[in-house]
């Protein structure tokens, strides 16, 4: 019996790992001096970075206008990039909470990165609401609290607020979750340290944990309660970013649909990213038998579910427009599909809908090159998607007299490449300064005790 | 309290030792009289400070005691030592005078603000305009400003005072005193008899002295023509409400010919749906005008094909059967309804042309006295003078100059180095003439060639009057101090006569002189006020020319028109059509950036002139739009840009001329191709059309800065129109669509007023006079060539322009689309930070101050009407056009803020006209007339088109237009937005 199970389920774990050697090898990285590798990656991560800040400073000194939107285009660039890196934000807190209280075990070992990925995507996502704002120096305005302008109030009925809200406390409690969640590990790194400063630092961040069966109690508590919480953010963040679009009344923005599309589309995407991440982090820190092949195929197989459900929006939509007799939103979607825009749209289609239905395929799935190409290509179709409901939507709307094309500057393509260099600049100092792998929860779903073979003692 | 504590309780009163509830509710208040409101309870006025105001002065006393110890900077703010009688700051003054933009000579009313002008709008009373004004006259306050102009007399470009200048002029003039060769006084069309009368009067003085009218796009035709009919070289004065059918040939009367603003007027009058008959238009032309875009039925023909047309009208009118006429497209049959069409409105049409051939005019003379139009829909007993020129004229000075024969030229008005088709021998000429003298306050490319510089003054800064047709006058009266040093022309001119004479006596003496007598009046003091005061008179001169029957005369312009016609149809090559642009016409104003930034009405080009064709051509050509092509016309190649324009005929382009001026301004240099050279002129008038040219391809390509790059309606039920005998059988027709939604939830209730617009678009013409009144009055900015090309325009009101069916000849539609104050604001629910909110008279509002610039609002506009300011275009050397300037910043208007980078902005009904009115009658105790107040677009509006006013008062003119009315319907009604502006189906007189 015990030996068919063992047959049947492949460890979540490989290589026979003891509690001692799990802690081992994923405090190295931290522990070590830094490759070669890390620090190429990270000059390049620094130097987007620094191309961002630069473009981003001289935008806000200059004007919008140094980006290519007109009268009729006012979004382009810069909300596609708000709603793709809320998007991949997506994966991390469905990986920590959902599946948590779903216990999916398979998580414990690429939830820390996943919510890493989510916190930086969603920092680098609030990056563009604010400087795509005219006035970027009044973006406190959109807060409301009590003061002297009037007293000047936010509109609540503007989904914008909502984004706001949500995207801030989505951040809050990501954050939150993440950093309880890495309390333990950090204690350990604490007790393994061996400079003064480090252990200082580490000491500061684990809050005194002392790993007694109370303190134990009390994360446990902790942790479901967040997954708690975390749980209708999942749903309600790219419900309300989606509303942006949703509430308007311009045709192919004006859909209910839009919600339950929005968020399939971002954890479809927040998985690609997760996958991309996944694959380079496990082959750089070699953590091979840690996040395992079994992890990239339930990934691959979330991609395959969620793509899917977007390529059946997509038909949806279509369909809708035309079956709702509106020439106006007709229009918008044969535009789509075959105006000035058509390429992005092709682009969108073939990376979103067409892409991920190779991960049928057994063989593909445990071709770790494939899977990580596919993962690329399917962040690149979620950025187009965006892009055209965004784009397209708005250059051809309801009076023909204002239409326009709508070109990306330098400027805003260097904002772009910006947002990866942070994003990438924050993944790479986590990985070096923080365990990327939990610990704890690793710990927690090896087999240890319960004497099946190939088990420990 | 328990009793115990009661009993050791100290009590000030028998109120608190019973422990009343009086005394208790009084306890509970901190203060005894409550907090002091910021009004008084009983007078509900303000009081003098309230407690908010005591923080601020208390927060201002301690800033400034902060601020003491650091030096304040001193800004030159010199208060009035004596207030000036007439000036309350804050209080606009309005000063009737004449527009000089072009030689229409429109009657103005000029607002200014502490003492300068800045806006300048039609006046009603005028004869000519009666309250319009096109683009060009309300944009020239921006000319006053120009920092362009010259700025005082220059020596041989040096400069010096006007006394130096007198002695060195006075100097030359005295050694040319018994010169037998010629002294020449080169002007444009001076429609000012007082300045006429000092110009002669300069010149009687010597011997061998002339005066020589040049209009750069002349109407001599029409002149020579009626000189060689009647004896008298007379333009008529057209009267297009007096026509029901109007036969155009070639003439842009609604754009820029002769009068437009005048015409449009006239011609919206014969247009209007409640009278008998609706006037019908038939326009015979090649490139797409503004008047081809209005007329009924459009026959675009090649030019070359207009002459004989113009025969063959004749000929059908006269027998019944067409000769000359060309065969092909359809032409004769036509031609034949439209003279079918004449026949039957005898004494009731109007035939015209804007052929320079005196041939061709002599045939449009021939048709209009057969059909008995003169004396109703033209007369020449009170003939026009608003264009004199004499093409000849020209041409023998030129002659004259380069063979020596002159001495010396003076030059006022006109600018023939740029505009002379023949430049290269103008300027050769201009050599041998050893005084020259330019008058023009700019230093354009004839001025720089001259030896003294007098300039002259804006019209805002001189006396001046205008007689634009007989009988009617002008006056035109300084409205602010001269700006420069500068001297108006008549002062300069009596100076050089010796003559110690403000010119302001000598417009007087002449109106008490030739004026007054004929004007019935009884004092001319009372007179002469009057006349300032309203900016016009009139007086019953009637100079009756004899009348000849032009048909005896005309066989041999028939026999000419016959052999030219003959000579072209075996001429190969392309022909070229020459026209003046609605905003820049002959190009004197080319360094008026609200001019440059006016899109064209029908190409919607902007800061360019291009190459218009069809698109037939386009496709023989293997062009597209913005690709560069050569046309080599007598030589001379030019390299223009190519729009493709729908109504173009086959084989024709049309070429905007008023461009590539190379001594403009920081504005106008550059801009376009100058295309005068073009102009056929060597032994007849010249010709405005031009035949074999050449065109071939460069491969290259332009970036055109267009407003509107796509032309069709796509089928949106956006603009709807219908037939006139469709709108006869039901007033309804083509707005059959329109239906009432239900709400949701309850409506939000307008209190009071709630202000509303209907857009008339039968009256609309497209002439786009609206944008620049709404440029001037709101402060909007110029963003130049490059901006718009990335569709960045700032203007607040557009002129949406489609066409339907035929591409070779099709239906043109004009919608004027601002802001439409929707009741139901898809930007007001959107705003984060309420930037943008409803005011309880139903306006749609937004407040700069509030918005951070997310830009929500201009996408979920259904309208796109909102303007963001993408960069900072005041007080930015990248936007170097005039809110840069420090003179040019003098012509905003102070009653309007002048927006930040970062902010949107849009129509805000011109609410700070809404205010104005609204106090004005607050403080006479009366309530409120809201068809007193008229917003910018519509004050300028020359065909009436625009109607603003409270929805809710049944009596104003816009509720009562819109009561019942079956052609009333909003444009995008179904989104249920609400619109606050209407629009009325526009009803076209055809089949």
């Amino acid at each position: 019996m015990n030996c068919e199970k063992a047959f049947l389920e492949k460890p979540l774990i490989e290589g026979n790992k003891s509690f001692s050697q799990i802690s081992d090898e994923i405090c190295a990285p931290v522990e070590r001096k830094p490759g070669k590798l890390w620090y190429i990656s990270f000059f390049f991560a620094v130097s987007a970075l620094t191309l961002g800040i630069v473009l981003v400073t001289y935008q806000i000194l200059v004007g919008i206008g140094t980006w290519g939107l007109n009268k009729t285009v006012g979004w382009a660039f810069d909300i596609t990039n708000f709603v793709f890196w809320v998007g991949i934000g997506h994966a991390g807190t469905l990986i920590s909470a959902i599946l948590l209280l779903f216990r999916q075990k398979w998580r414990t070992s690429v939830n820390r990165a996943a919510e890493a990925m989510t916190i930086f995507a969603v920092m680098c996502a609030g990056v563009f609401p604010i400087i795509h704002m005219g006035r970027p120096w009044l973006a406190f305005w959109t807060l409301p609290y009590p003061n002297s302008r009037g007293p000047l109030w936010v509109n609540f009925t503007s989904p914008l607020l909502w984004d706001v809200f949500a995207i801030s406390t989505y951040f809050i409690i990501s954050f939150v979750f993440w950093y309880i969640g890495m309390v333990p590990d950090l204690a350990t790194l604490r007790d393994r340290a061996t400079g003064k400063v480090k252990k200082f630092v580490y000491g500061l961040f684990s809050l005194g944990w002392d790993g007694s069966s109370r303190t134990w109690h009390r994360y446990e508590i902790l942790s479901l309660i967040l997954a708690g919480l975390a749980t209708p953010l999942v749903v309600s963040v790219h419900t309300i970013v989606s509303m942006d679009f949703a509430t308007s009344v311009i045709p192919g923005w004006h859909t209910t649909i839009f919600p339950p599309y929005f968020v399939c589309g971002a954890v479809f995407s927040g998985f690609a990213m997760v996958l991309t991440l996944m694959i380079i982090t496990r082959k750089v820190l070699s953590l091979e038998e840690y996040i395992t092949m079994k992890h990239i195929d339930c990934m691959c197989k979330i991609v395959i579910l969620t793509g899917s459900i977007v390529g059946l929006a997509y038909m949806t939509e279509f369909f809708i427009a035309w079956y709702s007799g509106v020439e106006y939103e007709q229009y918008v979607f044969m535009n789509r599909a075959k105006g000035p825009y058509a390429w992005a749209y092709w682009t969108m289609v073939s990376c979103n809908v067409i892409s991920p239905q190779l991960l049928w395929f057994k063989k593909i799935r445990s071709n770790l090159v494939f899977v990580f190409m596919l993962s690329i290509v399917v962040n690149i179709g979620m950025w187009f998607e965006r892009f055209v409901i965004i784009v397209t939507s708005l250059h051809r709307d309801y009076l023909p007299s204002s239409w326009a094309m709508y070109t990306p500057t330098f400027v805003e393509v260097g904002e772009f490449i910006g947002s990866f260099g942070l994003f990438f600049t924050c993944f790479l100092l986590f990985a070096r300064f923080l365990p990327v792998v939990n610990m704890a929860e690793v710990k927690g779903v090896l087999n240890v005790g319960r004497k099946t073979e190939g088990a420990h003692d | 309290m328990s009793q115990r504590d009661k009993k050791n309780q100290y009590w000030r009163s028998f109120d608190e030792k019973e422990q009343s509830p009086a005394f208790l509710k009084e306890v509970e208040e901190e203060f005894a009289n409550g907090i002091p409101p910021g009004v008084d309870a009983e007078t509900h006025e303000p009081l003098p400070v309230s407690r908010r105001d005591f923080l601020k002065y208390m927060g201002f006393g301690l800033a400034s005691v902060a601020a003491a110890c650091s030096p304040i900077p001193t800004e030159k703010a010199i208060p009035y030592l004596v207030q000036p009688e007439e000036i309350v700051p804050g209080k606009a003054y309005w000063y009737a005078s004449t527009c000089f933009g072009c030689s229409s000579a429109c009657g103005i009313l000029v607002k200014t603000r502490e003492g300068r002008p800045i806006k300048i709008e039609g006046n009603a009373e005028s004869a000519i305009n009666q309250g319009g004004l096109c683009a060009t006259g309300q944009a020239s306050v921006l000319e006053l400003y120009d920092s362009g102009r010259l700025q005082g007399p220059l020596d041989q470009g040096k400069k010096v005072g006007w006394d130096n200048l007198d002695k060195a002029v006075l100097a030359k003039l005295n050694e040319l005193q018994d010169s037998q060769k010629q002294i020449v006084f080169l002007t444009g069309t001076i429609t000012s008899p007082t300045l006429k009368s000092t110009i002669d009067q300069f010149l009687s003085k010597y011997p061998n002295a002339k005066h020589v009218v040049y209009d750069a796009v002349s109407a001599s035709g029409i002149l020579d023509a009626h000189e060689f009919i009647f004896g008298k070289r007379i333009l008529p004065h057209y009267r297009f409400d007096k026509a029901r059918t109007i036969v155009s040939f070639g003439a842009d009367f609604l754009g820029t010919w002769i009068s437009p603003v005048e015409f449009a007027k006239q011609f919206s009058r014969g247009r209007k749906l409640d009278q008998k008959n609706m006037s019908q238009l038939y326009q015979f032309e090649s490139g797409l005008s503004l008047t081809g875009a209005n007329a009924d039925i459009r026959v675009p023909l090649l030019p070359s094909q207009i002459d004989s047309s113009v025969l063959g009208l004749l000929e059908c009118i006269e027998t019944g059967e067409i000769k000359s006429a060309p065969q092909d497209n359809g032409i004769r049959s036509q031609i034949k309804k439209t003279a079918e069409n004449l026949k039957k409105n005898k004494g009731r049409s109007l035939v015209v042309s804007n052929s320079n051939d005196i041939d061709v005019q002599n045939i449009v003379v021939r048709i209009n006295q057969i059909l008995g139009n003169y004396g109703h829909a033209l007369r020449i007993d009170q003939g026009s003078n608003q264009k004199k020129g004499h093409d000849k004229s020209l041409d023998r000075l030129v002659h004259d100059m380069k063979n020596g024969q002159v001495e010396a030229l003076f030059i006022y008005g006109n600018n023939p180095a740029y505009s002379y088709f023949d430049s290269k021998s103008f300027v050769e000429g201009l050599e041998k003439v050893s005084l020259k003298v330019s008058l023009d306050n700019r230093n354009h490319e004839t001025a720089q060639l001259m030896d003294y510089h007098a300039p002259d003054h804006h019209f805002l800064e001189s006396w001046g009057d205008s007689e634009p047709v007989e009988g009617v006058f002008h006056i035109s009266q300084p409205t602010i101090r001269p700006v420069y040093s500068t001297r108006s022309i008549g002062e300069s001119l009596n100076n050089w006569m010796g003559i110690k004479e403000d010119y302001q006596d000598t417009v007087k003496k002449y109106w008490e002189d030739q004026v007054f007598p004929y004007s019935g009046q009884l004092l001319f003091d009372s007179f002469w006020k009057k006349s300032v005061h309203d900016g016009c008179c009139k007086t019953n001169q009637f100079k009756p020319v004899k009348q000849r029957d032009a048909a005896q005369v005309i066989s041999e312009s028939v026999k000419q028109i016959l052999k030219k016609s003959k000579m072209l149809e075996s001429k190969q090559g392309w022909e070229i059509h020459l026209y003046e642009s609605v905003a820049l016409r002959d190009g004197q104003s080319a360094n008026n950036p609200w001019l440059q930034e006016l899109p064209d009405p029908i190409t919607k080009l902007t800061w360019d002139n291009a190459a218009n064709i069809s698109s037939k051509d386009a496709k023989k050509l293997n062009v597209k739009q913005g690709d560069v092509i050569a046309i080599k016309v007598k030589g001379r190649t030019y390299k223009l840009p190519v729009v493709i324009q729908p109504g173009q005929a086959s084989g024709s382009i049309s070429l905007a001329l008023g461009y590539g001026r190379t001594k403009a301004g920081k504005v106008g240099n550059g801009v376009g191709q100058n295309v005068y050279g073009m102009l056929n002129g060597s032994n007849a008038n010249w010709n405005y059309y031009v035949q074999n040219a050449l065109v071939s391809t460069t491969g290259t390509s332009e970036k055109l800065a267009l407003t509107q790059t796509h032309y069709s309606l796509e089928g949106r039920p956006i603009f709807k129109d219908a037939t006139l005998n469709q709108y006869k059988s039901d007033p309804a027709a083509g707005n059959k669509d329109q239906v009432d939604l239900v709400m949701l939830w309850e409506q939000h209730k307008t209190e009071g007023h709630s202000w509303g617009m209907a857009i008339d678009t039968n009256a609309c013409i497209g002439c786009s006079g609206c944008m620049v009144g709404c440029q001037s009055e709101n402060n909007v900015p110029v963003v130049g060539k490059e901006e718009v090309y990335h569709r960045r325009e700032m203007s607040w009101i557009r002129l949406d322009r489609y066409y339907k069916g035929d591409e070779e000849n099709p239906e043109v539609a004009f919608q004027p689309m601002m802001c439409q104050h929707c009741a139901n604001a898809p930007c007001e629910s959107v705003c984060p930070v309420l930037a943008t909110v409803h005011s309880a008279d139903g306006l749609n509002q937004q407040v700069y101050n509030r918005c951070v610039g997310t830009r929500y609002c201009a996408n979920n506009c259904p309208y796109k009407v909102r303007r963001f300011n993408w960069f900072d275009y005041a007080h930015n050397k990248s936007f170097d056009y005039y809110m840069n300037d420090n003179a040019g910043k003098l012509a905003l208007n102070p009653d309007v803020v002048v927006r930040s980078r970062g902010v949107m902005e849009k129509c805000s009904m011109c609410v700070q006209r809404i205010q104005e009115k609204k106090l004005e009658y607050r403080k006479q105790g009366k309530p409120l007339n809201s068809d007193d107040i008229k917003v910018a677009c519509q004050q300028s509006c020359p065909s009436d088109a625009i109607v603003f006013g409270d929805l809710n008062d049944p009596k104003s003119q816009i509720s009562k237009l819109l009561h019942k009315n079956k052609r009333r319907y909003q444009v995008l009604g179904e989104l249920n937005v609400k619109p606050a502006v209407n629009y009325l189906t526009k009803i076209r007189n055809k089949e």
